[in-house]
């Protein structure tokens, strides 16, 4: 998002910029059953994320969804912490599927091509799904990371290499990756 | 017994070792695995966020190449068997299963849903049983104390037969290879390997937590169903050591690793080499412990 | 067809909202030239005491056999002109309602000249009708007298006190082996901290003494017949094995070896809820009534082990003690039942990550009720069931069990209502005994919304209670004791709190009475409890006549609102017992018994059981007592043997016949 402007004085309010995206989050798979969140906090107290990153709020991510705090939602890093464990779904007296919702979100967020580490990610397994129909470890973690993201992984790739342990540098694609490129196409235009 | 073996991902990539452990186990049980050589991946929850009906659409593809040959569907990895799984529910609906056709159809491909997904650790368990087990066991784990790391998606697919709050499907497996099992409260944590890559101090920081209570409560090693949260559980145990501010040196064992070994297998040929937490200390331990005649 | 009727027809001007709208004089005309009209007239206020003189002044003096009124909805006035109409010698059944406000002017205010056009469809309609319609006779039946009462709860011995004061015969059903429910069990009451036992057992005394009320404990109703006025319930009562001889003197339950150290037979005590055990002979609790030792053949030697034992025989003074005993079928004749069957604690197993039955530790409110109590299993002492170590760190969990997703088989939708106060009312007694020992609630909202509750809540803050909002994701083992992970809204913190003690707040669930409801023809709502005849209006009556339902049996209840609704129902079944007759609708479904062929469409279509066909005669039996005249026999009967009194075929062709020339097209 855009920083202040210049002349304002930086707040942290925000304001709903979109009283219906609760509706469209319920329209996405994962997202049917928001609406009947009690903000019980199961969710947040089941997480292992929240516990150690405060940022990553499950329970709040559902209250600003149902406020429209669209904008809010959608830009924030924080929506790529989730691990996608399920305790939340397991334990939610509501059968609300917070994790899910996650899911919905996060689909809404790559359909709009927002940047960051999470959506990069995303991205780059899926072309890796369509271009050898399943993944190719190194290249979803050197386009995920970047080259300044591996550098910071020190030592560990060579590690990896001694023990014969690193992911293929190359990978042969599977014999069926037009079908499965077809499939993915196909699935795309129905939607 | 024969399966549709879908190996995933990274067990024929990075974790190359589950693959073979896991062939060298099923032929000395008496499981034929019949590989789905050309089933793509399970989308992983990536492609699932990316596009949901190209992700099931993917999934009812690998089962309906199950079907074709009669045969249930055999997963080595706990995210695989959880979407796979979870594709297989959706699709037990008419109305969906009817739409995801009419994408199969262009490949010539229909999915009737009649096919299960089992996970190996349940396979062996539930179908191989623990007295068959038992009688392949020819180096018994004895009081090496090994705890379970099941890794979330294993507990969280559907149809899963273990209570996901109290798991006990690899402490009753450590026992029947005639070890000792510990247990943990968080041996049903996450391991973090999902956000491994975005948020990688959250991730090592989730499975330090859970390497130093294994730890703490006398682990030798841990054994896990997943690829994935061995990846983060070996590869990354020294960040986490970092992260916890003690060297935490816990070998992690693939469960058909483990199996393989209380089989008598040679730890080598079970590609234990390729661990980055070395694992000789616990297979020197066990080459103490006696060995049974078959 | 019948012709020779003589017709009068009464058209409102309901002051304006009627009349402002539709041409009553147009219509007036209209209807004084239809078939066997002899009257047409008009009146500002049909409802006025003028307007039901005149309604009846004209029955009496043109000797009329047939009214229509034109006016508001049957709803509003209809019972109100039939009675003036019987009173003034005509057959109530012969008058009609036309609705032309609700259905015409009220509707139609905007196209005055089509509201009157429909309003004369409406009128020739129902003058139609009246002339297809016969006298129906009015029946009544002698209701008895007497009540019973199922459950023997707060709720039962209240609505039994009051019934029995008013000069009714009660029978008061209990299933177990004492009257006082649940109330007994709960030490203190919130928000006034009275103890329990002191205002149930006076009123347990005076329930137990009362000339009027027979009790029959360790009973349960196994069957009801309803005929007119009349409820025949068969009673069983399991026998006890101690007769009424008893003096109360405990030398059996002190000598019965069961739950004894070494004993291979143990038994957890219902009154301890499995806190503590008791033996096989035993009275529920000090004050239970009567005061009669019961034995548990289930787990007693003599029975279970082929006469091993019979210890309690050999010492007991009053040689009360009767192996012998069989269970005995009692009749009880009665005019009203009130079902006052309660609530029993949710079982919080299925929610595995609260660990209850996996942690000794974990335990519920009711059992936190039972340690509270002095003379109970820990004698009053707040401790950890695993060690019987003081507990320290106590943290409950709300709304288990309660407030969950519809559908979930597992748990209950619902708010129960009491847990939130039960909660706050624990941790104030904790906190006022031992001011050191720290309480945390872990809740979503806090509901305290009765008189005094707000103010109570307040003061268990003054006493150090700690709140924290967010439900637990996890219970777990640490060393001894226990943590629970709960992320707390208020501080925007992820705690970890240790704990000795994790008491769930339980849902309260309907006791399951099944049986008893069918044997009632008595449906529950859909969260499970007894469904009321009107959720707001009419809480206490239920849709059979002459059953009502008291206390938890309908809904989750605190002390109070259970002994508010036990009196309303007391009271509902006073009124409807008070006249000593009732009388029957006669507008019920009928059989004609040459066309029924007994193919058992209706009786299976029939929500309120009204129906069965006799197997001899072979023809279907309406019960007019139960039938409520819906129709729904008469529409699926294929071959027209079945109808509705006064709508029969042939009278609702007549008025569509009727008005249908007359439609009016908007
Ligand atoms: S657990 Fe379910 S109901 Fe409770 S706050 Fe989370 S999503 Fe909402
Ligand atoms: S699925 Fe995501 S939001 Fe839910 S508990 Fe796991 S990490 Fe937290
Ligand atoms: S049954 Fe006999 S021994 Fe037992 S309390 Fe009664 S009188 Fe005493
Ligand atoms: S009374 Fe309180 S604890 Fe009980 S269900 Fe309602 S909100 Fe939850």
């Amino acid at each position: 998002m855009a920083g202040p402007k210049a002349g304002t004085v930086a707040s942290s309010t925000v304001r709903p910029d979109s009283p219906t995206f609760w509706k469209e989050v319920l329209g996405l798979p994962g997202g049917e059953a928001l609406a009947t969140c009690i903000q019980c906090n199961t969710c947040t107290s089941s997480c292992p994320v929240e516990a150690l990153e405060p940022e990553f709020n499950i329970r709040r991510l559902i209250a600003r969804i149902k406020l429209g705090l669209r904008e809010d939602v959608l830009s924030d890093e924080a929506l790529w912490a989730c691990a996608r464990c399920f305790a939340c779904v397991a334990r939610c007296p509501k059968h609300v599927r917070p994790g899910d919702i996650v899911e919905a979100v996060r689909h809404i967020a790559l359909g709009e091509e927002r940047e960051g580490p999470g959506p990069r990610h995303a991205r780059a397994f899926v072309e890796s799904i369509r271009d050898g129909g399943r993944i190719h470890e190194a290249r979803v973690t050197l386009e995920s990371l970047r080259l300044a993201g591996l550098l910071r992984e020190g030592w560990l790739p060579a590690r990896m290499a001694w023990r014969g342990k690193a992911p293929r540098l190359r990978r042969r694609p599977l014999k069926s990756v037009p079908e499965i490129r077809a499939l993915l196409d196909a699935a795309e235009e129905g939607a | 017994m024969r399966l549709a073996y879908f190996p995933g991902c990274v067990a024929l990539d990075s974790c190359r070792e589950l693959d073979i452990a896991t062939r060298l186990v099923a032929e000395e049980v008496g499981i034929e695995l019949v590989e789905l050589e050309d089933a793509g991946c399970c989308g992983a929850g990536n492609l699932q966020e990316y596009n949901p009906e190209a992700a099931l659409a993917l999934n009812a593809r690998t089962l309906s190449m199950a079907e074709d040959l009669g045969l249930d569907v055999l997963t080595v990895c706990g995210t695989c068997q959880l979407y796979l799984s979870r594709a297989n529910v959706a699709l037990r609906d008419p109305e969906t299963r009817e739409r995801v056709n009419r994408l199969l159809a262009r490949l010539g491909r229909r999915y009737g849903g009649g096919v299960r997904v089992k996970h190996f650790l349940q396979v062996l368990l539930e179908d191989v049983g623990p007295r068959r087990l038992a009688a392949h066991v020819r180096r018994p784990l004895g009081n090496l104390p090994v705890a379970a790391f099941y890794g979330c998606h294993l507990l969280r697919a559907p149809g899963a037969a273990e209570d996901a709050e109290d798991p006990r499907a690899i402490e009753r497996l450590v026992e029947v290879l005639g070890g000792t099992p510990v247990t943990y409260s968080r041996r049903t944590a996450c391991c973090g390997f999902h956000v491994l890559t975005v948020r990688q101090d959250v991730a090592v920081k989730m499975s330090a937590l859970g390497l130093q209570e294994a730890r703490g409560a006398g682990a030798q090693a841990l054994a896990t169903p997943c690829p994935l949260c061995h990846l983060v559980l070996d590869a990354y145990q020294h960040k986490a050591s970092r992260a916890v501010g003690e060297p935490l040196n816990l070998p992690v064992l693939h469960v058909s690793q483990l199996v393989g070994l209380s089989f008598g297998f040679d730890p080598a040929r079970l590609g234990l080499r390729r661990h980055l937490v070395s694992v000789k200390p616990f297979v020197r331990a066990l080459e103490d412990t006696e060995v049974v005649k078959a | 067809m019948t012709g020779g009727r003589k017709v009068g027809v009464f058209i409102c001007h309901c002051g304006g909202n009627i009349s402002d709208v539709v041409d009553v004089y147009a219509l007036r005309e209209f209807a004084a030239k239809q078939e066997d009209v002899v009257l047409a007239t008009d009146f500002r206020f049909m409802c006025s005491n003028e307007g039901q003189e005149r309604l009846q002044k004209e029955i009496r003096e043109k000797g009329l056999d047939g009214v229509v009124v034109a006016c508001c909805t049957p709803k509003m006035y209809e019972d109100l002109f039939r009675g003036k109409a019987g009173e003034a010698g005509m057959n109530p059944y012969l008058l009609e309602i036309a609705n032309i406000r609700e259905q015409c002017s009220y509707a139609h205010g905007h196209a005055p000249e089509k509201a009157t056009e429909k309003a004369k469809a409406i009128v020739k309609g129902q003058v139609e009708r009246v002339r297809q319609l016969r006298p129906l006779e009015v029946k009544t039946a002698t209701i008895h007298p007497g009540v019973a009462v199922v459950g023997g709860g707060i709720a039962g011995i209240h609505a039994a006190t009051l019934l029995a004061e008013l000069g009714h015969r009660v029978t008061l059903i209990e299933k177990s082996p004492t009257i006082g429910g649940n109330m007994a069990r709960l030490v203190k009451t919130f928000p006034t901290d009275d103890c329990a036992m002191c205002t149930l057992s006076p009123k347990m005394n005076e329930v137990y003494n009362h000339p009027r009320v027979d009790l029959l404990t360790y009973a349960e109703v196994k069957e009801a017949k309803r005929s007119p006025g009349r409820f025949t319930l068969v009673v069983e009562k399991k026998p006890r094995y101690v007769t009424d001889a008893c003096i109360a003197c405990n030398r059996c339950t002190e000598r019965c070896p069961v739950s004894t150290a070494k004993s291979p037979i143990q038994v957890e005590s219902e009154w301890d809820v499995g806190l503590g055990k008791r033996k096989a002979i035993y009275l529920p609790f000090p004050q239970a009534l009567p005061a009669i030792w019961t034995i548990d053949a289930d787990h007693c030697f003599y029975f279970q082990r082929d006469r091993a034992c019979r210890i309690c025989a050999m010492v007991c003074p009053a040689k009360a003690i009767d192996f012998a005993m069989k269970p005995e079928v009692v009749t009880v004749e009665v005019g009203a039942v009130i079902v006052a069957t309660g609530y029993r604690e949710y079982d919080p197993t299925p929610l595995r990550h609260l660990g209850f039955r996996r942690y000794r530790n974990v335990v519920t409110q009711m059992q936190l009720a039972r340690m509270l109590d002095s003379m109970g299993p820990t004698r009053g002492e707040v401790a950890r069931p695993s060690d019987g170590k003081p507990a320290d760190a106590i943290v409950m969990v709300q709304c288990v069990g309660s407030r969950g997703a519809p559908g979930d088989a597992l748990v209950h939708e619902y708010c129960s209502r009491v847990c939130c106060m039960v909660a706050v009312k624990h941790a104030s007694l904790i906190k006022k005994a031992r001011p050191d020992a720290e309480v945390y609630i872990l809740y979503n909202d806090l509901r305290a919304y009765g008189k005094g509750f707000e103010e109570y809540y307040a003061s268990s803050m003054g006493l150090g209670v700690k709140y924290v909002r967010g439900l637990p994701g996890s219970v777990r083992p640490a060393g001894d004791r226990l943590v629970v992970d709960v992320d707390d809204m208020l501080t925007g913190r992820r705690l970890e709190l240790p704990a000795d003690l994790v008491v769930l707040s339980a849902a309260l669930e309907p006791d399951p009475v099944d049986d008893l409801l069918a044997a009632l023809h008595l449906d529950k709502t859909p969260d499970g409890f007894v469904k009321e005849y009107h959720p707001k209006i009419n809480p206490t009556e239920t849709a059979v006549k002459g059953v009502f339902v008291a206390g938890c049996a309908q809904g989750p209840k605190d002390i109070t609102d259970t002994i508010a609704q036990a009196g309303a129902a007391a009271m509902s079944a006073a009124v409807f017992l008070g006249g000593g007759e009732m009388t029957l609708n006669p507008l019920v479904a009928e059989v004609d018994p040459a066309l029924c062929r007994a193919c058992d469409r209706c009786t299976e279509v029939c929500e309120f059981d009204a129906v069965c066909v006799d197997p001899e005669r072979l023809v279907a039996v309406v019960d007019e007592t139960a039938c409520e005249g819906c129709g729904k026999c008469a529409v699926v009967c294929p071959t027209g043997a079945m109808s509705v009194r006064q709508f029969a075929k042939p009278q609702v062709v007549a008025t569509i016949d009727a008005i249908a020339p007359l439609a009016v097209v908007p």
